[in-house]
This record gives C-alpha cells, sequence and structure tokens, in this order.
C-alpha cells in the first residue's frame, strides 16, 4: 500500500494524443482530433483507463503531468544587464511569453528558471484549470507539471559541456533549446511535426544565429511506443526518449 | 548546456521544511527567554540574600550597648580606683603638719576620677602654703585650689569657732598624683 501511495501516475497531453501510465500498469494512449476540446480528450482518456485495466488508477494519486512543446512552447527571454529588479525581470518574461503565445498576459500561465537562465514555459489559463479540474475531478494530486523539452533539459545527457544545444522533437513540435549569451536566449518552439520540407533549413538556420554546431547539438525524441530505455535520458516517461 | 528547472507546480515539501525550520527557532529563542528570565530571577534572588547578609554584617559590627547595671558600674569604678596608687597622695596628707590647718574633708570622684580635699584654715594665708605642700614632690603641680571660703567673724561665735577664718579645696586628678 505504502508503494501506491509513493508512486506518481504519469499524463502527457500533445495535440491530439494523451498518454497515461500507472505504475505496473500498461501505457493507455488515446489518440483525438487536434480540434476536439482539452475536456472531451480527458474523458476519453479517463474511460479509456477504466476499460484498459481492472486495477484502475489509485485513489488520491500524485499525478505528474508533462505538455508537449505545441502546448507549452520554450520562450526565449533577452533580459537586458541594466535590468535587475526581479519585478521587471518577471515582468519582461510574461510580456515576451504573451507575444510568443499571441495572447494577452491575463489569459497565460508562465514560469521560468530560477537561474535566470533566459528560458521560460508558458501556457493557457484554460489548459491549466481544465487540467485542475480533472485531476480534482478523479481525486488526483497534480505535484508536477513540465514541458516535455524542460523534463530533456534535466537529464544528464543534456548537461554536458560538449552540449550546447538541445533539439528536442515530438509529435506536434520541437523545441530548440539554448543557454543564453550576453542575456540573450534564443530558445524557441517551431509548432509542428519534424517531417515537413524546410524543417532542417529551419533548424540549421537556428543553430546560426544561436552560434552552436550541428556537433553540439543534441537531438532527442519522445515516441508513443516504447522503446529501450536511454542511457542518461530523462527520469519522467522513461522508456519514450531516443536520440535521433 | 546549464540544468534549467522548469516547473508550474511549486513544491510544497519546502514549506514544510522552512515551517520546521521556523518552529524550531522560535522554539530555540523560547527556551532562550525562559532560561534567561530564570537566570534573571536567580541573580535577583542572589542580590537579595547578599543585601540581607551584608545588613546583619553591618549589624553584628555595630558596636553592643548593654544597659547600664549599677551594681556592675559600681564595681568596675571601684577595681578602677583600686588600680590607682593613692600611696604619694595619702602619704603628702600624713605629712602636712601646718598649724592652723586642719583637714574636713577627703573626697573620691569617681567619675572623674578626682580627689578633693578640704582644709579648715585659721588664716587665708595658708592657702598658698598648703598648695606649696600638696604640690611638693610633684614635676607639676597636681593639687590645685579649687575654692575658697572665706569666714566673716562673728561675735556670737564660741572662742574656739573665731579661729577658723576660711574653707579650702584642693583638688587633683588621681591621674597625676
Amino acid at each position: 500500500m505504502w508503494s501506491v501511495w509513493s508512486d506518481s501516475v504519469d499524463l502527457y497531453l500533445a495535440q491530439g494524443l494523451a498518454m497515461f501510465k500507472v505504475p505496473g500498469q500498461d501505457v493507455v494512449v488515446v489518440r483525438s482530433p487536434m480540434t476536439l476540446p482539452l475536456e472531451r480528450v480527458l474523458a476519453n482518456l479517463w474511460g479509456s483507463l477504466q476499460t484498459a485495466s481492472t486495477a484502475g488508477v489509485p485513489k488520491r494519486a500524485k499525478l505528474r503531468v508533462v505538455l508537449s512543446g505545441a502546448m507549452c512552447p520554450a520562450v526565449g527571454v533577452s533580459i537586458p544587464p541594466a535590468v535587475t529588479q526581479w519585478e521587471e525581470v518577471r515582468q519582461l518574461v510574461a510580456a515576451t511569453a504573451a507575444q510568443v503565445m499571441g495572447i494577452g498576459v491575463e489569459h497565460l500561465v508562465w514560469t521560468s528558471d530560477p537561474l535566470r537562465t533566459g528560458v521560460a514555459a508558458a501556457t493557457t489559463t484554460a489548459l491549466w484549470a481544465e487540467l485542475h479540474r480533472w485531476a480534482e475531478q478523479h481525486q488526483l494530486r497534480i505535484t508536477s507539471l513540465q514541458p516535455t523539452w524542460g523534463v530533456a533539459m534535466q537529464c544528464a545527457a543534456a548537461r554536458t559541456r560538449q552540449v550546447r544545444a538541445l533539439l528536442v522533437q515530438e509529435s506536434d513540435a520541437v523545441t530548440l533549446l539554448a543557454d543564453g549569451v550576453g542575456g540573450h536566449n534564443a530558445s524557441t518552439t517551431l509548432v509542428g511535426p519534424a517531417d515537413t520540407a524546410g524543417f532542417e533549413s529551419s533548424v540549421r538556420r537556428w543553430l546560426v544565429g544561436a552560434d552552436v554546431s550541428t556537433e553540439e547539438l543534441l537531438r532527442l525524441s519522445f515516441d508513443v511506443p516504447p522503446r529501450e530505455i536511454l542511457a542518461r535520458g530523462p527520469d519522467i516517461w522513461t522508456g519514450h526518449w531516443g536520440i535521433v | 548546456m546549464k540544468c534549467a528547472r522548469i516547473e508550474f507546480i511549486e513544491d510544497r515539501r519546502w514549506r514544510w521544511v522552512w515551517l520546521a525550520a521556523a518552529v524550531v527557532a522560535v522554539g530555540g529563542l523560547a527556551v532562550f527567554a525562559w532560561q534567561a528570565r530564570q537566570e534573571h530571577w536567580r541573580v535577583h534572588a542572589a542580590q537579595t540574600q547578599l543585601a540581607a547578609a551584608q545588613q546583619r554584617l553591618v549589624k553584628l559590627a555595630a558596636p553592643v550597648i548593654t544597659p547600664a547595671n549599677a551594681r556592675q558600674a559600681s564595681a568596675v569604678d571601684a577595681a578602677k580606683l583600686l588600680q590607682y596608687d593613692l600611696s604619694k597622695a595619702l602619704t603628702v596628707l600624713e605629712s602636712v603638719k601646718e598649724r592652723g590647718v586642719r583637714l574636713r574633708g577627703l573626697t573620691l570622684e569617681l567619675p572623674s576620677n578626682v580627689m578633693r580635699l578640704e582644709y579648715e584654715l585659721d588664716s587665708t594665708t595658708k592657702a598658698a602654703t598648703m598648695g606649696e605642700l600638696l604640690n611638693g614632690g610633684y614635676e607639676k603641680a597636681p593639687w590645685q585650689l579649687e575654692s575658697l571660703n572665706v569666714t566673716v567673724p562673728s561675735q556670737q561665735r564660741e572662742p574656739a569657732q573665731a579661729a577658723s577664718l576660711a574653707r579650702g579645696v584642693w583638688s587633683a586628678k588621681l591621674s597625676e598624683l
């Protein structure tokens, strides 16, 4: 019983895709049209969970949510050296996130790295509210909510001196991440699958702009089908990560 | 790459850590304050005891005033008197053989340790002679004429009483004899 209390259940959300993993059970994957509202997507997911396993989801389990790059894009923030006040930095990050998302500040939820590396993450308040409502409805407690690229940045394979940039490829977006230089961070998310025409040229253009060579770029992908666990890879959704 | 941590959900576990640290800090301050207060009361009690002991010491160091005991005082005075050597003074008295001079009284005053001699003189000129006789043998003249009462002769007196014209009182301190 203690293992049930301590284990976490994982939820991955992308455009048209929802995955749920309960320890000791198979991963439940639900594909939906991209235009389907999130409420319906989550309802379909829960229905699939009930039918897929007789054990079901443990009550009051801790829920870790991972959002794809399309649902939670990376926001590279340029912070001038003259800006030192914490409130000013917050306002600058919020304004940049609103510009990237194309919505007002009051409609987005954002967070940035406490170490001020210049990268922030943003999502909509509607998605935030719907996730919390769904979790409360099914007696789940959200203990973590991160973007996929945020999970990838923390893995041991990315935190090496040889790696100066990170590419995270998902079904609905590709996120390019680099360290900030001189207060400027070039991190960005390209919404859309990676197999589109001109994708590679976009990546090369970005590498030039970030002053990063191809050899210094680490390419990771997050896939639905399970695969061999990546050594020194992310510790969330292990078995779904690979090197491109 | 630098390890950046992107997390939307605040880790509430740190709140418990900070709460525990705050409780420990407040508890430590409370214990310190309580011990300081206890120490303050201990010092106060010690100071009170010290003041009381000092007062008792002052009382004990003060000279004891015993009530006067008349019998004991008389015995003490007598003992003091007996310490004086009056042989010389009595020898002088015995050696005074002056005509017209008669010893009428001898008084020892104890509080002032003074001896008084009252002589009856047939003439006032004998007063100076008596002074020389009494002070004979002393470097400093201890005997001083204290009073000389001259008696006015009266016709109604008896012939024996007509010879006494003066009464002289000489006094001296016993310590100078």
